[in-house]
């Protein structure tokens, strides 16, 4: 099944027939990452993506955060190019996604509230209403108590929380998550992801979420976008067969197993 | 607790064992005096001595600064600007390794017997290390933590002020601790190539007189400045650097 790429206004997140390739170095051939590479994310979805290791998962996130630019100029996020030529308004633009990275990269000298302001803090002094707003979202991924403590002062699964509550305290309408539970064990792992999946609910908010637990991308996503090894493109869509609410129970359902096993499958036909 | 005990234990026994074998075996005071002996004389003298201590303090502490803040600033530019890195860090390590105390009888013929080459000794000695590892914190910056600024349009400065500078602290106290030791050390050679004042004279002219008691006060009080000065400059590392275990100082 290839994904449909309308130009439709709703998309959130849309690319279209999207090339990167990074510049050869001496003696090198050029690595192409992402060839016609065409993705419409609706605003609100929840969108996981699969994909062999190396197939260019993050390099994608990276794009479409704007941290890389595209050999082909056609990445668009909410209707606005991203990257031919970034104008200071552009920049601007940006600061309203949300780039939750695979280690939780807290800065160690400041509190847990101090490093959530952040995002705030680095386009305008930080005021009343931004203040609570990282005193909520803090309560929502469920670190509150811990909000005048330090980083070190924290579990791993708790500092990904904060990680999540930085990425999600300015309300982004696009959501980047590289799979940020991925050093984190099984149980906590689990526990954040119905976490992720009620908070995205609640917020409404747009998600790309990269992942290499196939556990993690039936739990979480609407939609599971496998891609396939390099120059990648979308190999296969996979629409979640259940339903939007998410509860602990739900991995023992006969309809996760099928929406797993068929992942699975997916993932095998690209030779992982 | 249990291991300040231990050491003050053992201090009291060195102490008792050598006024033992001063006082049991004659030894005479020029080779080596009793320990009592030094600490009447440190006492005693205090108001003869404590000149000497303050004219040091001083000139350490004024190179100190001056080395370390224009280190600092030099580990900026080369974090900076690339070419004057190449261009110039050949000549920081060619810099390095000459000895101060080559440099400093030539510093007494430029400057004359006064304060100015004992500074300039104790500022160029504390320098490199400062600049070594100003760069070296300058540069610890996590590629994840640029991403994460740049994923939320931060400028320039503020990813200076905000990411390079609070990673670079424990980098830059570390070579503080070592600097401010190192910055006592430069003023005492300087005051030995041409001084009439300071620890440093102090040592020298009670060696030409045999007066070995002077001595030991001088080397004992060096000492004691050393460490003040180090214990200070971790004192306020302390308050400053809450988030993050020592750092050693490269050179």
């Amino acid at each position: 099944m290839q994904a449909r790429v309308p130009t439709s206004s709703t998309a959130a997140v849309s690319l279209k027939d999207v090339g990167l390739a990074f510049l050869a170095r001496a003696g090198q051939k050029q690595t192409e990452v992402l060839r016609d590479f065409s993705l419409d994310v609706r605003s609100g979805e929840f969108v996981a993506i699969v994909g062999p290791s190396g197939c260019g998962k993050t390099t994608l996130l990276r794009l479409v955060g704007g941290l890389i630019a595209a050999s082909s100029p056609n990445c668009r996020i909410e209707g606005r190019i991203l990257v031919e030529g970034r104008t200071p308004q552009e920049a601007l633009e940006r600061k309203r996604l949300g780039f939750g990275f695979q280690n939780p990269v807290l800065l160690p000298w400041r509190t847990i509230r101090q490093n959530v302001v952040l995002p705030f803090e680095l386009s305008t002094r930080p005021r009343h209403e931004e203040w609570d707003a990282v005193d909520a979202v803090l309560d929502l991924v469920g670190v509150a108590e811990f909000a005048n403590g330090y980083p070190y002062q924290l579990s791993g699964g708790m500092q990904q929380r904060v990680n999540i509550a930085r990425a999600l305290v300015h309300d982004p309408p696009v959501l980047l998550l590289d799979e940020p539970f991925g050093s984190l064990d099984e149980v906590t792992r689990e526990r954040l992801d119905f976490a992720l999946r009620d908070i995205q609910q609640a917020k409404g908010a747009t998600v790309l979420f990269v992942t290499h637990s196939l556990n993690e991308a039936v739990l979480t996503a609407d939609r599971m976008v496998v891609m396939s090894p390099r120059p990648s493109q979308v190999a296969q869509v996979i629409e979640s067969s259940l339903g939007p609410d998410r509860s602990q129970g739900v991995q023992t359902t006969s309809t996760f197993a099928a929406d797993v096993e068929e992942l699975r499958q997916a993932l095998f036909s690209q030779g992982v | 607790m249990k291991q300040s005990a231990l050491v003050i234990l053992f201090a009291v026994a060195v102490l008792v064992l050598w006024e033992a074998v001063v006082r049991g075996m004659g030894v005479p005071e020029y080779l080596l005096p009793a320990p009592t002996e030094i600490g009447r004389t440190l006492v005693h003298d205090l108001p003869r001595l404590l000149p000497h201590v303050w004219v040091t303090t001083y000139e350490a502490l004024m190179g100190f600064a001056i080395g370390a803040v224009f280190g600092v600033l030099l580990a900026v530019i080369f974090v900076h600007s690339r070419t004057l890195e190449l261009g110039l860090y050949p000549y920081a390590i060619a810099l390095k390794s000459v000895p101060v105390v080559a440099i400093a009888p030539l510093l007494i013929v430029w400057f004359g017997n006064g304060l100015i080459p004992k500074v300039v000794v104790a500022a160029v000695i504390s320098f490199f290390p400062m600049v070594v590892n100003t760069v070296r914190g300058l540069r610890r910056v996590d590629d994840e933590a640029l991403d994460l600024f740049e994923s939320l349009s931060a400028t320039k400065a503020q990813v200076f002020w905000k990411l390079r500078v609070p990673t670079s602290l424990p980098f830059v106290f570390a070579a503080l601790r070592m600097s401010s030791t190192l910055a006592v050390i430069g003023a005492i050679v300087a005051e030995f190539a041409g001084s009439d004042k300071g620890l440093g004279f102090l040592i020298l002219i009670s060696s030409h007189r045999l007066e070995t008691v002077d001595m030991f006060v001088g080397i004992l009080l060096s000492s004691l400045l050393g460490i003040a000065v180090f214990y200070l400059v971790a004192l306020v590392e302390s308050r400053l650097v809450t988030w993050e275990e020592e750092v050693e100082a490269g050179t």
